[in-house]
């Protein structure tokens, strides 16, 4: 490499950055957890409020937490434990799931895309 | 071009060549129009009647977006056209009738007027006075007709007491108005139905044009037709207290023809004593009326949503459903002094509100 390569580079990586820096825009927080069992609704809780949510699944009770506009898997009657250690969701999109207790959480929000507002 | 001798600036400018095309290719990728779905939606977005009027189209599959643009831009040279021609204090036609109303002559309603101040004489007919053209004096004492200058302080008790007299002895407006007057302390302003009715053109105008899917929304007096695309248009009924994370009171969907329209004290409002005063005023008294923050109806027309909203504002908490089977709107929900919502039945099953919004449904 000489001074010329470290200088495209540098360059490049600038241009880089500024696109980035750019066009990023930061995951949106969400507002709401959907649960399911086996697929199923089974409820959407807000995420401004903090609450435990008991939901009966194959095996048994899941604790969800809500807390601090996130959510997690407080227990679970799985062995393996992974949706407790999937820990805080917050963003719209986020998903976690006990497969063996067939029990899934889904973040939505935050804004739903409109249209327009009356106002 | 003559490459330099130096092999070394030569592989720096082939790799600079490389770097720059990357960016570039990187660049079009961030910015290249959407495809598919929103690739058939449109927006405009001008300043009309004292607001913003925005108006989107979703394009059919074989419409083309640069004739779609021209529909667009004739339809908002027609409401510019519609704006001059009602508004109250510019030199269109209502406000040259309001300027011989002032001096004392009877005047003729030019045809164009008609069928909207016969639109308004039913309504207030039907409202009992609750929605009122008329009140353009009264308006004016308060200073809401001009946006750059707003009062702080109420107006004078005296002046005001004198126009709202006045105002109850003018004649009322015939069914089908030809002529009026002469009633000097009548000023006409159309402020509470020409929003509505004005989205209710552009609609027409560009179904006419061959666009069935079209949202309109001429200050927060919102009008939807047809559907985009796959599923309906969603509107957001706007919170009359926001705050960080709520700005959405309601959302509801839209499919097919129909109006949103609101009225609500946060609209043009000063604060003065711990009051807020604001431009819904009822025309018995001369007063912002009390009681309620906002009144949202839906209803197949602009015009009849728009002046029912603002009816069934100054009708107030007690008084507000029998205005509105009055006036024939059943879709109506109305939030109180204490953010409570009151909403129909024939509204309640087609709209969601917030979480935390304390809502009973009424007949």
């Amino acid at each position: 490499m000489n001074r010329g390569d470290v200088l495209a580079i540098a360059l490049a990586s600038a241009l880089v950055g500024a696109l980035y820096a750019h066009f990023w825009q930061p995951a949106v927080a969400a507002t709401h957890v959907e649960l399911r069992v086996g697929g199923v609704d089974a409820g959407r809780y807000a995420l401004n409020e903090a609450r435990e949510i008991r939901v009966d699944g194959r095996l048994g009770p899941s604790v969800l937490k809500i807390e601090d506009g996130r959510v997690r898997f407080l227990r679970s009657p799985c062995r393996n434990q992974v949706c407790v250690h999937s820990g805080w969701l917050q963003r719209g999109g986020d998903a976690a799931a006990c497969l063996p207790n067939r029990v899934s959480i889904s973040l939505v929000g935050g804004d739903v895309p409109l249209d327009g507002i009356a106002y | 071009m003559k490459l330099p001798e130096s092999p070394h600036l030569r592989l720096f400018l082939r790799r600079l060549a490389l770097g720059i095309g990357l960016a570039v290719l990187f660049t079009w990728l961030a910015l290249r129009q959407p495809q598919g779905e929103d690739a058939r939606l449109l927006h405009e977005e001008f300043l009309a009647m004292g607001t913003i009027v925005s108006i989107s189209l979703y394009l059919g599959e074989d419409q083309d977006r640069a004739d779609a643009l021209m529909a667009l831009d004739r339809a908002r040279d027609e409401l510019m056209a519609y704006a001059q021609r009602w508004s109250a204090w510019g030199d269109g036609e209502l406000g040259r009738l309001n300027q011989r109303l002032a001096e004392g002559e009877r005047v003729s309603i030019p045809a164009a007027l008609q069928p909207l101040f016969a639109q308004a004489a039913q309504l207030t007919h039907a409202s009992g006075g609750l929605f009122d053209v008329r009140i353009g004096r009264l308006v004016e004492i308060w200073g809401f007709h001009d946006e750059a200058h707003y009062r702080s302080t109420s107006p004078d008790p005296a002046t005001l007491d004198a126009a709202v007299a006045a105002l109850a002895q003018a004649p009322m407006l015939d069914a089908a108005p030809l002529a009026y007057g002469p009633a000097p302390a009548v000023r006409f302003d159309f402020g509470a139905i020409a929003k509505g009715d004005a989205a209710d053109r552009i609609v027409a105008s560009l179904r006419a044009a061959g666009y069935a899917n079209v949202i309109v929304n001429a200050g927060g007096n919102l009008r939807a037709a047809g559907r985009r695309g796959a599923r309906a248009w969603r509107i957001g009924v706007r919170h009359p207290r926001p705050n960080r994370e709520q700005r959405v009171l309601a959302t509801l969907n839209i499919d097919g023809d129909e109006a949103v329209i609101t009225s609500g004290d946060y609209e043009r409002y000063f604060e003065a004593d711990g009051r807020r005063y604001h431009h819904l005023l009822d025309p018995r008294s001369g007063q912002p009326a009390r009681g309620l923050q906002a009144v949202t109806v839906v209803a197949p027309s602009g015009a009849l949503a728009d002046a029912a909203s603002t009816a069934i504002f100054v009708a107030g908490p007690q008084r507000w459903r029998e205005t509105a089977s009055a006036l024939g709107v059943d879709q109506v929900f109305v939030v109180d002094a204490d953010g409570r919502i009151e909403v129909t039945t024939a509204l309640a099953p087609r709209i969601r509100f917030a979480d935390d919004a304390a809502v009973t449904t009424v007949r």
